[in-house]
C-alpha cells in the first residue's frame, strides 16, 4: 500500500511525523468497534516538546502506541527518528514512560534500571553509572534497594521516569508523566522535562492538565474524538493580540486611577486592573521548601 | 510441480532414516553445524553477541520471575511425595525392589511434573505481562520479540532445571538410604510367595546373590546397574509368537561376549503369558540355563508372574566365558487345566549385560528430563505470546499426552496386526494405510518415547548417548523449534498495546 507523504518540506528536522493516521479497534470478529483516532497528521522537531492534548479518550495514548509501534495504524503512517517504528534500531533512541508506570515489582529500583539497561546493550560501568544519576535525580536514593511492590504510586512513577532515561534517548515520549505525582513531584518533572529540552532533546507529552502542558511546551495538538482540532504553537495559540498586560510593582491606588485615565484618553479601554494573585503550585511549593529547609537543610 | 514434491518426498524419507537408524555420523555432524552457526553469532564482534546480551538479561529476570512462582513450589512439594511414600513402603521387600520402586516414582513423577511445570511457568508469563501492560514497556525497547520469547523460554528452562536437578538429588539421596534399611521380609517369604526365587536344587549353584544382604554394593550390583537387553540369535528373523504346550520345551540362544560385561551379574529377564489369561502366575516352569554343549549351571522348576518381568542375576563368573548361553522354558507336564506358556517373541526372554552404573543413568535421566523440557518451553513460550493461558497450557497438554497416547494406540494397533498376521488372519493392506497415516500425523508431534523415558532405568535399560544426542537434535532443535516458530511469528505481528 502507497504511504501517504509527510507532510512537511524539510524532514531532516523532523523527530516524528505521523501522517493520515487511523486507528479503529475491532472485535474478535475483525469488525470495527471504536475509531480511536482518526486522520491525524502531526510532525515534531528536534529539540521542542511537543504537547498532546485532550480530554479523557481524545486517542492520545493510543497515538503514543501507534508511534512506538506498540498497536498498528488501520491507515496512515508513522515515522520516528526517520525509520519505521517497529525499526529495533529507531528504538535505541527512544524512551517511552507509560502512563501507569508497568514494571516488575518484584524488582528494586536499581535492579530495574540495571534491567533495562541491559535491554539496551549499555556497558555495565554505564549501567551504574546512569543508574545511580537517575535515581538520585528522581529523589530515591533512600529507597533505591526496596522492591518495587513496597512503593507509593508517585514513587514507581518516578522509577518509570528513570527507566525512560536509561538510555540518554534522543525522543522521550511522556504520557501523564504527572500522573500520580504530588505537587513537588509535578514540578520536579516539569523541571527535568525542561532540563531535557535544554540538553537538546526532543519530548512528546500527553496530559489533559492545561496547566502543566502550558508551562513546558512549545508547540500543543488538541485532539478531541481522535482528530486534531487545534495546532500550533503556544506562545502563538494563547497570545491575545488586542490586550496588552503590564506589570507594575509598587503603584497606589490613585497612580493607578493616573494611569487608567491615561489609557483611556489613548482611545483603549481598561477590561481588568486587578492586584496578582500568586498560583497555588508556588504558594505551596514556597511552604513546603520551608519546612524542609527547617529539617534538612536548604535544597541543592 | 512434481520434481519440488519429489525432492520433499526424498529429504522426508532421508530424515526419518536418519532418525530410525540414528547414525552417530549425521548427528556428529548436525551438532557441529549448530556449534559453529553458534560460535560464529557469538564471535567477539558478531552481530549475535549483542542479541545473546539482551537475551541472557531477559532470562535471568525469567528464572528470578520463576523462583517466584508459587506453582514452583507446590510441583515440587507434589514431587516429593510419591519418592517419600516409596521409600517407606515395603516394595517386594527386597533391597533391590525398594530402590527400583523409588526410582521408578521419583523419575516418573518428575518427566510428568517437570513438564507440567515448565508448560505452566511459561504459558502464564507472557500471558500475564501482556495483562498487566509490563509489554507496554518492554515492547518499546529495542529487543526483537523473538528474542523476549526465547529469554523467557530459556529463563523458565533454568527453573525447570534446578527442579529436575533437585529432584534427581533427592532420589539418589534416598536410593542411597536404602541398605539402610532393614529388610522386613526374610527370604523364607519370598520363596513362599513364589515372585522372587524358589528353592535351588542341592547340585545347582546358586545364581547370583538376592539383595538381602542389605550391603550398598548388593543393592548397586543387582538393582542400580543398568544393562543392555540382547535378543535371542534369530528372533527378529522371526517375529510373532511362541506357543509352548504342557511338557514341550523351546530354548533361547544368545551369543555372549565375555568382554562385554564387567563383572557384574547377567540379568535374565523373562516376561510371559499364558493360554489361562487371568491367573497371577505360570507354575512348575523349568528353567534351564547353560553353555551349549556344556552342563548347564542352572536348572529349577520354578513359579514365574504372567506378564510382568521376572529378572533372574546370574553370577558373574558364568558370564565371563562367553559362547551361546541357551536358556530353555519347559511347560508344566500334561494335566487337567495346566495352560500352554505364550512367548512372545522378541522380548520374552532376554539377556542383560551390564552397560551404566547408577550415576550415569541418573544422570541420562536427568539429561531427558531437560530436554523434554526444553522442547516444551520452546513450544510454550513460543505460544504464549499468541494464545490465552488455558489455551496455551491445553497445547502443552495435547502435544504431551495427545502424542503419548496416540503414539500408544499406534503401537496396540502395531501388536494387532502382527499378531493377526502371525494366525493368518488380517487385511494387511488397509491397517498397514492406517497405520502409516497415523504415524504420518504422529511425525508432528514431538516423541518422548523416541530416546526411551526417562522412568526407562528404573525398568534397568541402557539409555545410549549417542540416542540422547540424537533425541535433544531432533526433538528439541526440530521438532521444537518447528512447533514454536508459527507461534514466534504471530507474536511479532500482535498488537501487545491494547
Amino acid at each position: 500500500m502507497m504511504q501517504p507523504p509527510i507532510p512537511v518540506s524539510d524532514t531532516s528536522d523532523i523527530v516524528l511525523s505521523c501522517s493520515g493516521l487511523t486507528k479503529d479497534f475491532t472485535d474478535i470478529w475483525g469488525r470495527p468497534t471504536v475509531r480511536s483516532v482518526e486522520n491525524l497528521s502531526l510532525s515534531v522537531k528536534r529539540g521542542e516538546i511537543f504537547g498532546l492534548l485532550g480530554p479523557n479518550g481524545a486517542g492520545k495514548t493510543t497515538t503514543i502506541k501507534l508511534i512506538l509501534g506498540l498497536i498498528f495504524p488501520t491507515h496512515g503512517s508513522v515515522r520516528v527518528l526517520g525509520a519505521d517504528p517497529r525499526d529495533v534500531a529507531a528504538k535505541q533512541k527512544i524512551g517511552y514512560l507509560p502512563e501507569e508506570s508497568y514494571l516488575h515489582r518484584f524488582l528494586n529500583a536499581e535492579e530495574t534500571l540495571d534491567f533495562y539497561g541491559r535491554l539496551f546493550d549499555l556497558p555495565r560501568e554505564v549501567r551504574i553509572k546512569r543508574s545511580a544519576e537517575l535515581i538520585e535525580r528522581v529523589g530515591l536514593k533512600h529507597a533505591r534497594r526496596r522492591p518495587l511492590k513496597e512503593y507509593s504510586k508517585g514513587m514507581v512513577r518516578r522509577v518509570g521516569l528513570a527507566q525512560c532515561l536509561i538510555n540518554d534517548p534522543e525522543l522521550i515520549l511522556l504520557d501523564e508523566p504527572t500522573s500520580g505525582m504530588d505537587p513537588i513531584g509535578t514540578r520536579e518533572i516539569k523541571d527535568l522535562i525542561l532540563d531535557l529540552k535544554a540538553q537538546g532533546k526532543t519530548v512528546l507529552l500527553s496530559s489533559h492538565l492545561l496547566a502543566d502542558v502550558e508551562d513546558v511546551c512549545d508547540h500543543i495538538a488538541m485532539l478531541y474524538r481522535g482528530r486534531v482540532q487545534l495546532e500550533g504553537r503556544v506562545s502563538e495559540l494563547l497570545e491575545v493580540g488586542n490586550i496588552t498586560e503590564i506589570s507594575i510593582q509598587d503603584l497606589s491606588d490613585s497612580a493607578m486611577q493616573a494611569v487608567r485615565a491615561e489609557a483611556e484618553r489613548h482611545g483603549g479601554k481598561v477590561v481588568d486592573a486587578h492586584r496578582r494573585r500568586e498560583r497555588l503550585e508556588t504558594l505551596f511549593m514556597r511552604v513546603v521548601d520551608r519546612e524542609r529547609e527547617k529539617s534538612e537543610g536548604p535544597r541543592k | 510441480m512434481n520434481s519440488v514434491l519429489g525432492a520433499i518426498s526424498m529429504l522426508w524419507s532421508g530424515l526419518r532414516k536418519v532418525e530410525a537408524d540414528t547414525h552417530t555420523s549425521a548427528i556428529i555432524l548436525l551438532w557441529f553445524v549448530i556449534a559453529v552457526v553458534l560460535a560464529g553469532l557469538l564471535w567477539p564482534g558478531g552481530k549475535g553477541r549483542r542479541l545473546a546480551r539482551q537475551i541472557y538479561a531477559v532470562s535471568v529476570l525469567g528464572f528470578r520471575e520463576g523462583l517466584r512462582m508459587k506453582v514452583l513450589w507446590t510441583v515440587f512439594a507434589l514431587a516429593v511425595i510419591p519418592g517419600t511414600l516409596a521409600y517407606f513402603s515395603d516394595g517386594d521387600g527386597t533391597h533391590a525392589g525398594r530402590a527400583r520402586l523409588l526410582l521408578d516414582a521419583c523419575l516418573s513423577t518428575g518427566e510428568v511434573l517437570g513438564a507440567t511445570l515448565i508448560v505452566l511457568l511459561c504459558a502464564l508469563s507472557l500471558a500475564r505481562e501482556i495483562e498487566n501492560r509490563i509489554m507496554h514497556t518492554l515492547g518499546t525497547k529495542p529487543v526483537p520479540r523473538w528474542a523476549i520469547l526465547a529469554g523467557k523460554a530459556l529463563g523458565f528452562w533454568a527453573v525447570d532445571i534446578m527442579f529436575l536437578a533437585g529432584l534427581t538429588l533427592f532420589t539418589g539421596l534416598l536410593v542411597w538410604m536404602v541398605p539402610l534399611r532393614a529388610e522386613t521380609r526374610k527370604i523364607g517369604t519370598l520363596v513362599d510367595s513364589g515372585t522372587w526365587t524358589v528353592p535351588l536344587r542341592a547340585e545347582t549353584p546358586k545364581i547370583g546373590t538376592l539383595v538381602d544382604s542389605g550391603t550398598w554394593e548388593d543393592l548397586r550390583r543387582n538393582a542400580l546397574i543398568t544393562r543392555t537387553f540382547i535378543r535371542a540369535d534369530d528372533e527378529a528373523e522371526k517375529p510373532g509368537f511362541k506357543f509352548i504346550k504342557p511338557g514341550e520345551s523351546f530354548a533361547w540362544n544368545f551369543t555372549l561376549n565375555p568382554d562385554s560385561n564387567r563383572n557384574d551379574p547377567l540379568a535374565l529377564r523373562v516376561l510371559l503369558s499364558s493360554t489361562s489369561t487371568f491367573a497371577s502366575h505360570i507354575n512348575n516352569v523349568r528353567l534351564v540355563v547353560g553353555y551349549t554343549g556344556q552342563t548347564p549351571f542352572l536348572d529349577r522348576v520354578m513359579t514365574l508372574p504372567q506378564d510382568r518381568p521376572q529378572e533372574l542375576f546370574i553370577d558373574p563368573k558364568y558370564a565371563a566365558q562367553g559362547g551361546v548361553m541357551s536358556v530353555s522354558l519347559t511347560a508344566e507336564k500334561p494335566g487337567r487345566g495346566v495352560p500352554s506358556i505364550v512367548a512372545q517373541r522378541p522380548g520374552a526372554v532376554e539377556l542383560g549385560v551390564t552397560a551404566d552404573g547408577f550415576g550415569a543413568n541418573m544422570l541420562k535421566s536427568f539429561l531427558l528430563m531437560a530436554t523434554q523440557g526444553w522442547i516444551l518451553a520452546l513450544i510454550t513460550t513460543g505460544w504464549s505470546g499468541v494464545l490465552s493461558f488455558p489455551v496455551t497450557v491445553a497445547l502443552g497438554a495435547i502435544l504431551v499426552l495427545g502424542g503419548e497416547l496416540s503414539r500408544q494406540a499406534a503401537d496396540l494397533l502395531q501388536t494387532g496386526a502382527s499378531h493377526a498376521r502371525a494366525i493368518g488372519d488380517a487385511d494387511p493392506g488397509m491397517q498397514r494405510n492406517v497405520l502409516n497415516n497415523l504415524q504420518l500425523v504422529l511425525l508432528l508431534l514431538p516423541d518422548f518415547r523416541s530416546s526411551g523415558s526417562p522412568a526407562a532405568f528404573a525398568d534397568g535399560k541402557f539409555l545410549s548417548g549417542w540416542l540422547l544426542a540424537w533425541s535433544a537434535l531432533w526433538m528439541g532443535v526440530v521438532r521444537g523449534f518447528g512447533w514454536a516458530l508459527p507461534g514466534v511469528l504471530f507474536f511479532r505481528f500482535r498488537e501487545v498495546g491494547k
